[in-house]
């Protein structure tokens, strides 16, 4: 089974935030996108579950989905997006009550996740308690439920401190190997793209076209720890180069318009 | 850095945060009402003031104690009760009804949004005279003038509630593949559900200003009436105590709504 994403082109008020964007995904690859802000990498992300319409061009799902593939696609939200008044399993539950599950399999499913996201002992916690570590893995368990064929993460970690960023990190990592799955992963964060992801696409900033793709050739265990940031700084810098001068654009741009 | 020869051990930093942070009192509260009352007594036991102007609240007591002895203040607030119950369920179930319409329908917006607050500023009770010539003279002209100044502000808080629901959570549910039903159900109602609740606040509140306001104009029952009737006959003490009884019917319908509150949106 591959994602593929062809001619995308998306404008919004004659602004072009997307202009004829081609990807593919493969199977159990990790595709991560990267850019300034306002390259609409988040656009893109929305296109590709059809949360968006894009003004022109397709994406297709090519090949056999995944068997128990409920929902193709499921998004994992930077701000969590969690409904207030769920507990923990009610929201996860919410990915599958729709769906034609006894509510003995739609259970069965709701303890696999949360087992796989350590959350079994929370279950029953509203997310007002729950420190935001927790709250976004209760909004991956919830993606996770659903065993979307490819799952979306729309700058999963951003809303994090930088230790509960690490240990989701490591979450990610172990989860990627127990439960392989196709993923496209956007992030403003570097060390975050080259940690988690097979391939790296850079976006650059309006009209958003692929500046590059780079692949992370370093293999995943070996990528955590000094030696691993070590084996990807040469990556690092390369991306950084590739995003700085319109990073430093988009940083001093003011509502809409830069100031050239 | 060297220590100064004046004063080697150096000031203390002086406090100055703590910011403006009213503590509570137990007490304080009762202890006020408590004063006032006695002051108030004081006030007429001295002669200051005419009794048959300002009664002392021992004789508006007396006065609370026989009515409720001889039946009348239980038929007057039954009737009072009565119609703020219906008028406001009417006008809750309309206002919620329309203000769900308006919040997740275009076509009801359009049309809705301009009506409401066009008809909203209009005083409820100036219709009490037309509705009597619809409805006649009885209950439904009561209740209706009830229902109408409940219908508008529940209208427009269940809009404003509608529209306060995170768009992302709604996004959210879409993107899970919920249904358009689903998603009212399961996440627009309940994430209007504390802005609702603090138009009921409103609305009890003009309902039970309205229900006064009717009664005064033409009622045999009721509290409104009640305080009417003792004023026509210069029984001021009776008078009062009807004014008692609409202050504790607000405390307790507050009290209830908050009580409501704390067990529906206990997720806050």
């Amino acid at each position: 089974m591959q994602l593929a994403a062809s001619g995308i082109h998306h404008a919004y008020d004659g602004l072009v935030a997307l202009d004829t964007v081609d990807l593919t995904v493969g199977d159990g690859e990790v595709l991560g996108l990267i850019g300034p802000s306002g390259c609409g990498k988040s656009t893109l992300l929305g296109i590709l579950g059809g949360m968006l319409k894009p003004t022109r061009g397709d994406v297709r799902l090519v090949g056999d989905m995944p068997a128990g593939t409920l929902n193709p696609f499921t998004y994992v939200f930077q701000d969590f997006a969690l409904l207030p008044w769920r507990s923990v399993a009610d929201n996860v539950s919410l990915a599958l009550e729709h769906h034609a599950l006894t509510s003995a399999e739609r259970a069965r499913a709701v303890d696999e996740v949360l087992a796989l996201t350590s959350l079994s002992e929370f279950r029953s916690a509203l997310p007002k308690q729950l420190s935001g570590g927790m709250r976004q893995r209760v909004g991956i368990a919830r993606a996770l439920a659903a065993r979307p064929a490819v799952l979306l993460l729309d700058e999963p970690l951003s809303a994090l401190d930088a230790q509960t960023r690490e240990l989701l990190m490591e979450d990610f990592e172990a989860l990627w190997q127990r439960r392989r799955m196709a993923a496209v992963y956007v992030t403003h964060n570097l060390d975050e793209a080259l940690r988690l992801c097979d391939r790296v696409m850079v976006l650059s900033r309006r009209p958003g076209l692929v500046r590059e793709v780079v692949s992370v050739d370093v293999p995943r265990a070996k990528r955590p720890g000094a030696e691993g940031r070590i084996a990807l700084s040469p990556l690092r810098d390369r991306l950084w180069n590739l995003i700085r001068d319109e990073a430093k654009v988009a940083e001093r741009e003011i509502a809409g318009h830069a100031t050239a | 850095m060297q220590r100064p020869e004046k004063n080697p051990a150096g000031d203390a930093v002086p406090f100055r945060g703590g910011g403006f942070a009213p503590l509570k009192r137990r007490g304080a509260a009762l202890a006020a009402f408590a004063v006032l009352i006695a002051l108030w007594q004081a006030v007429v036991a001295f002669k200051f003031v005419n009794p048959l102007f300002l009664p002392a609240p021992t004789s508006i007591a007396l006065a609370l104690y026989a009515v409720a002895e001889s039946g009348d203040l239980w038929r007057h607030l039954a009737a009072s009760l009565y119609r703020i119950v219906t008028g406001w369920l009417m006008g809750t179930t309309a206002g919620l009804a329309a203000g769900f319409a308006i919040g997740l329908f275009g076509i009801a917006r359009s049309i809705g949004v301009p009506l409401v607050s066009a008809l909203f500023p209009i005083p409820k009770i100036a219709l009490l005279p037309l509705f009597i010539l619809w409805f006649g003279i009885g209950e439904p002209s009561k209740v209706a003038t009830i229902a109408l100044g409940v219908f508008f502000p529940t209208a427009v808080a269940a809009f404003g509630a509608v529209d306060n629901v995170p768009r992302s959570l709604i996004r959210m549910a879409q993107s899970f593949g919920v249904p358009a039903r689903d998603i009212v159900w399961k996440v627009v109602l309940p994430g209007a559900l504390p802005g609702i609740l603090s138009g009921f606040r409103i609305s009890a509140s003009i309902a039970l200003i309205l229900v006064v306001a009717a009664e005064m104009i033409n009622a045999q029952h009721g509290i409104g009436a009640m305080v009417l009737i003792a004023g026509n006959l210069m029984q001021t003490d009776q008078l009062l105590a009807g004014v008692v009884v609409l202050s504790v019917l607000g405390l307790l319908v507050a009290s209830l709504l908050g009580w409501l509150e704390r067990r529906l949106l206990h997720w806050r």
